[in-house]
């Protein structure tokens, strides 16, 4: 049985080595690799499922086309596929400019032959995209703003850390190859802290667990600041020798003492002043900030205030101490790195029309004009369910005159369009990917032949590019021809520019990336104006039109700002990522079923008694943006006033969580604040 | 020592790769594993921790799969220690499934024939580590070699393990964090329900066939001692579609003969051996009228036997508190009816009273979970039971069917109440018990204080 290493490429934390045996032109056994020192032990459940994923009878495995008005879809061969995009694409651009069409390309895969899209649209004569993220630019632009890049220690450091803060992180869950460093930590002696609304898998490990009110964690990081600075439980000499504007920030978090921060968040005072005590005594601190709690209003100021208490304790740049929230260090061929890349272009070429913020597609895709939208292109995303506002996308896509899907399932945004593409799965084409948790380069390897008549997307633009009549010599500068060695050529002559860094050498394992740091800042150069540490923001105020030193606000959606919807909707809707998926993908497949039948909302018996909910029953969850109906869980963790459903359930499940959130970016970053949403939820009849 | 799985429950966060691995492995269907992962306190009861049990066959030293095995189709990898079951010789009775207190053999409609975990032998063989071992992201599920002393196995969700001698070492997980746990107030927020895997519904066929064995029995009792009449084709014609009946539920009919083989160990086999050896010897007995009585009584003593098996072989489940011994064992049951048919008023009564005792202490003991229409049952099965044929036993002859026939009810609604109320201990039941027991003590805590 033939056994490849490769990786698994999805917008996940673990980013997995694989040893993947095959039999009779499927996957066989997927085993981890032991090399890779972050995920040696095993790949989670979602890497075992690509066992049915590869298979799975509901993959699309021939172009279709969707039948006027009926909705339903029929098999068309490649050359009436391409045909008909073609007429269409050429008409559009004719009609009404390149501009006229929307490339939407999500996270769904990593990997470096993802820029043969853009670069297959700059030669259709451009189009428009997106800027910003859904998924974590607030977190990255503060911590640009901060330390000035993002990186962070490799994974295993965690161990020597003597207090770990998981602040909003459900690593159990989401990254569960970081607990057996929890773990070693904790047998070493080391304290472990969860801040969390929801009593999660990861805070049974806990010491500390503490259920803040959504969105308040900034005032708790503040208060905890203004209590370690009021008993001297601060490094003096790092703060003098690597921080500016201390004092500002010292002035500043006098206004709020732990009675304040405990009010406002509303969990106990001694909590607050524990954690204070347990930061301020740690020989390291490593805080472990998690991606949902910087997708509200407030978020950049809430992650800004979370890194000022490392700074101010002197854990940054030490074994065991730091902030590990993105680790780019495997990102070595980006010329920009993220998150500068996700914003507009200061000045547009011309080109390539940069105006629909990621967070607010389906409202800024209404709003184009000059040209306005009528086609749009979607590769390696699901937008309708996962993009704030599910009900405007929707509207936004119907009101095109032609979309086309690259896809393997017939996903909520695949059933609007009017051609579906068949999508390779990650074994059916060799890509190099990084990670942003670990700091490894990955060789994806291709280990089958794509089945049916799917097609890698670089080959869906070849013949594209070659039906349309694009310059011959500019289509083979950019997209690789359509078979294996030219994949191979195209990959390593992206490889070639750093030392050591082969296809052969990916072919047997992880490799670090050049220069890696497996302690982050150790050499204390903060790449920022400054060259330290910023506590003080001159950018942050220019760019963003945010207080210079981080402050706490209410996020935009919350109970305690009085207003008409605040007292509709009393209660927050929390989205959380599970174990079960990666935002959309996953959750159709029977081996991800078995674990996590559909859609279920988790609330607390007390909100349940009060609306007459008892476990099981059919609850609407709503608010004026839309409803969805799931199923109530009773849940005695979740914090009183909170109500939660997973995110990645489509429109089909019923689970789609979006529906009730609002297109709306964060403070700053361009990031997606789609969880600042309240709701009410009521038993459905 | 021995190769064991050992489980950190500390570092299991409940993922399910190991059930995922193990279907992959072993080249099952999507949905099936034969490891399971059960979860304690699933709906975050404050003040209780929760955590999760992940569980397959810990191939034991005192394999009760082995013992319970009528048809030897179970065996023992010599090398590794796996308890290993061969298709081609299973029956498909599922008594295994019932022996298991770990829940680990499992029927397969669509083969016929139970399978289970195979410790991945053939890994081992290799010198790999089983699947779901070698792929558990945490490190929480390892096999490796242990010390016997080492062998733990009491921890929340194991029934009663520790008398198999499991090859699992368990390190527990009590929790920490139930303390800083918000919305303690809050009542309840459900329990968790598993299914049941016995029913009326889903065993009638063995209610039938139990309770036509002591029906029989007790004819032949009254044949033999009391000259009751009894014919040949009566006899028969009740004994061979009883045991066609108990045939039924195989799921390999054609390997019924096996069912024998078992009998150095199994109860089971010693119970198909023992009413076989009943049913030949009986009808000799009721055929040939000049048979000296010894083979009668002998016939007897050996249906006796044969329901003394029929309640061994139930000896794997658990019951109502207060429901053991039961008021409708088959042999009591047996003995009662024999009592009746052979008109002894000693016997009957005696009997008739241990029964009624029996009954009336189950009832009591599970008064709380009373419905209306479980009363309305136990009073007829008291009814027609006892206190209709007591009030009957001095009438004319010409009533004495109408007598039997009420007797016969009453016990036939108590058989059915037995197999209703059955139930198969399992890492889930025993979990959700646990539960439900820290749970009720806790409101009862709160309660007195207030």
């Amino acid at each position: 049985m033939p056994s490849f290493v490769t990786a698994c490429p999805r917008n996940c934390y673990s980013t997995c080595s694989m040893v993947v045996d095959t039999e009779d032109g499927r996957i066989r056994r997927i085993a981890p690799h032991p090399d890779n020192r972050a995920t040696p032990e095993g790949v989670c459940l979602k890497g075992l499922s690509y066992y049915e994923r590869v298979t799975s009878p509901d993959r699309i495995l021939h172009p279709l086309r969707r039948v006027a008005r009926s909705g339903a879809f029929e098999r068309i061969s490649w050359d009436a596929a391409l045909d008909l995009m073609v007429e269409r694409l050429e008409r559009i651009r004719r009609e009404s400019g390149p501009q006229s069409v929307l490339y939407y390309a999500a996270s769904g895969t990593k990997g470096l032959l993802n820029g043969v899209g853009t670069a297959f649209w700059r030669m259709y004569g451009g189009c428009t995209t997106t800027y910003g993220d859904l998924c974590w630019p607030a977190g990255l632009e503060a911590t640009r703003l901060t330390l000035g890049d993002n990186k962070h220690s490799a994974p295993w450091d965690l161990a020597n850390a003597r207090l770990i803060v998981l602040w909003g992180k459900n690593s159990a869950e989401t990254n569960v190859h970081q607990m057996p460093f929890v773990e070693q930590a904790l047998a070493n002696g080391g304290r472990l802290v969860v801040i969390d609304p929801r009593r999660t898998q990861t805070a049974e490990r806990a010491d500390l667990f503490m259920q803040p009110r959504p969105g308040t964690d900034g005032a708790i990081a503040l208060a905890v600041a203004h209590r370690l600075i009021a008993e001297g439980w601060i490094d003096r000499a790092f703060i003098e020798r690597h921080v500016v504007g201390f004092d500002a920030f010292a002035d500043r978090v006098r206004g709020l003492p732990p009675e304040r921060a405990a009010e406002i968040a509303d969990v106990p005072v001694e909590q607050i002043e524990q954690l204070a005590e347990w930061v301020g005594a740690a020989a390291s601190v490593t805080m472990c900030p998690g991606f949902g709690m910087q997708r509200y209003t407030n978020s950049g100021q809430t992650m800004r205030s979370l890194l000022a208490l490392l700074a101010i304790t002197g854990n940054i740049g030490r074994p065991g101490a730091g902030w590990v929230y993105a680790n780019l260090q495997s990102h070595i061929f980006e010329t920009v790195k993220d998150p500068i890349a996700f914003f507009p272009p200061e000045k547009p070429d011309g080109v390539m029309r940069v105006s629909i913020s990621t967070a607010r597609l389906g409202r800024d895709m209404l709003a184009q004009t000059d040209p306005l939208l009528r086609c749009a292109w979607v590769e390696r995303g699901n937008p309708i369910p996962q993009n704030p506002e599910t009900n405007t996308v929707l509207k936004a896509f119907r009101a095109l005159d032609f979309v086309v899907v690259v896809d393997q399932f017939l996903t909520d945004t695949a059933r609007e369009a009017d051609v579906v593409l068949p999508a390779k799965t990650m074994f059916e084409q060799s890509d190099v990917i990084g990670a942003y948790w670990h700091p490894y380069l990955q060789l994806k390897q291709k280990v089958l032949d794509p089945p049916g008549e799917v097609k890698p997307e670089s080959e869906i633009y070849w013949l594209l590019a070659h039906r349309l009549g694009l310059d011959e010599a500019a289509v083979r500068r950019s997209i690789p021809e359509p078979n294996d060695t030219a994949v191979d050529a195209y990959l390593a002559a992206k490889l070639a520019p750093f030392e050591g860094l082969t296809l052969e050498r990916l072919r047997e394992g992880p490799v670090l990336p050049p220069g890696h740091e497996e302690v982050a800042f150790a050499d204390f150069v903060f790449p920022t104006p400054s060259g330290k540490i910023e506590l003080r923001s001159r950018e942050a105020e220019e760019r963003w039109g945010v207080d210079p030193i981080p402050a706490y606000a209410e996020p935009v959606e919350s109970t305690r700002r009085p207003s008409p919807e605040a007292s509709r909707f009393p209660l927050y809707f929390m989205s959380p990522n599970t174990k079960n998926g990666i935002h959309s993908q996953f959750n159709n497949l029977a081996m991800i079923r078995q674990v996590s039948p559909g859609p279920v909302a988790q609330i607390h018996p007390d909100d349940a008694r009060l609306r007459g909910i008892t476990d099981g029953d059919r609850v609407r969850i709503f608010n004026d943006r839309g409803m969805l109906e799931v199923e109530a869980q009773l849940d005695a963790g979740i914090r009183p006033g909170c109500v939660a459903v997973t995110n990645g359930w489509w429109v089909s499940d019923g689970g789609a969580v979006n529906v009730c959130s609002l297109g709306r970016e964060t403070d700053v970053g361009y990031g997606a604040a789609f969880h600042d949403n309240l709701v009410d939820v009521q038993r459905a009849e | 020592m021995r190769q064991a799985f050992v489980f950190d429950q500390k570092r299991c966060t409940g993922c399910h790769a190991c059930r995922l691995a193990c279907t992959i492995e072993n080249d099952l269907p999507l949905t099936e594993s034969w490891r399971q992962v059960v979860t304690f306190n699933p709906h975050h009861e404050p003040y209780l921790p929760l955590f999760h049990l992940s569980i397959a066959c810990n191939h034991c030293r005192d394999a009760a799969c082995m013992h319970a095995c009528p048809a030897a189709a179970y065996s023992r990898d010599t090398t590794t220690g796996a308890v290993l079951i061969d298709g081609a010789k299973c029956i498909g009775c599922r008594y295994c499934t019932w022996a298991c207190p770990y829940d680990a053999p499992h029927f397969n409609e669509s083969s016929g024939v139970v399978t289970k975990c195979t410790f991945c032998v053939d890994r081992l063989h290799d010198g790999k580590l089983p699947a779901c071992a070698a792929y558990c992201p945490t490190g929480a599920l390892a096999v490796r070699e242990v010390g016997e002393a080492e062998l733990t196995i009491r921890a929340v969700g194991l029934p009663d393990g520790d008398r198999l001698s499991p090859s699992l070492q368990i390190v527990p997980w009590t929790g920490g964090v139930e303390s800083s746990v918000a919305g303690g107030t809050s009542t309840p927020p459900g329990s968790a329900t598993v299914p049941s895997r016995v029913s009326l519904r889903s065993e009638w066929s063995l209610v039938v066939f139990t309770f036509a064995a002591a029906v029989l029995v007790a004819l032949l009792a009254g044949h033999v001692v009391a000259g009751s009449p009894l014919s040949l084709a009566a006899f028969l014609g009740s004994a061979i579609p009883a045991m066609a009946l108990s045939a039924a539920h195989l799921g390999r009919k054609e390997r019924a003969w096996r069912a024998i083989l078992g009998i150095r160990t199994s109860w089971l086999s010693r119970e198909v051996a023992a009413f076989t050896a009943f049913v030949v010897t009986g009808a000799v007995a009721v055929a040939w009228p000049s048979a000296p009585n010894a083979l009668g009584l002998g016939a007897v003593a050996v249906g006796a036997l044969a329901l003394f098996a029929v309640d061994r072989v139930y000896g794997v489940a658990a019951f109502l508190p207060g429901a053991r011994p039961h008021s409708a064992g088959a042999l009591v049951t047996g003995v009662f009816l024999a009592g009746v048919v052979t008109g002894s008023i000693a016997v009957a009564a005696l009997v008739g009273a241990l029964k009624v005792v029996l009954y009336l202490r189950r009832k009591v003991r599970t008064a709380s979970a009373w419905t209306g229409n479980r009363r309305i049952l136990s009073a007829l099965r008291l009814g027609f039971g006892i206190v209709l044929p007591a009030t009957l036993w001095t009438a004319p002859s010409d009533l004495w069917g109408v007598l039997l026939a009420s007797v016969l009810a009453g016990e036939l609604i108590d058989r059915c109440e037995f197999y209703e109320e059955l139930e198969i201990p399992s890492p889930a039941r025993c979990m959700a018990a646990d539960l439900a027991a820290r749970t009720d003590a806790r409101t009862t805590r709160i309660r007195r204080a207030a």
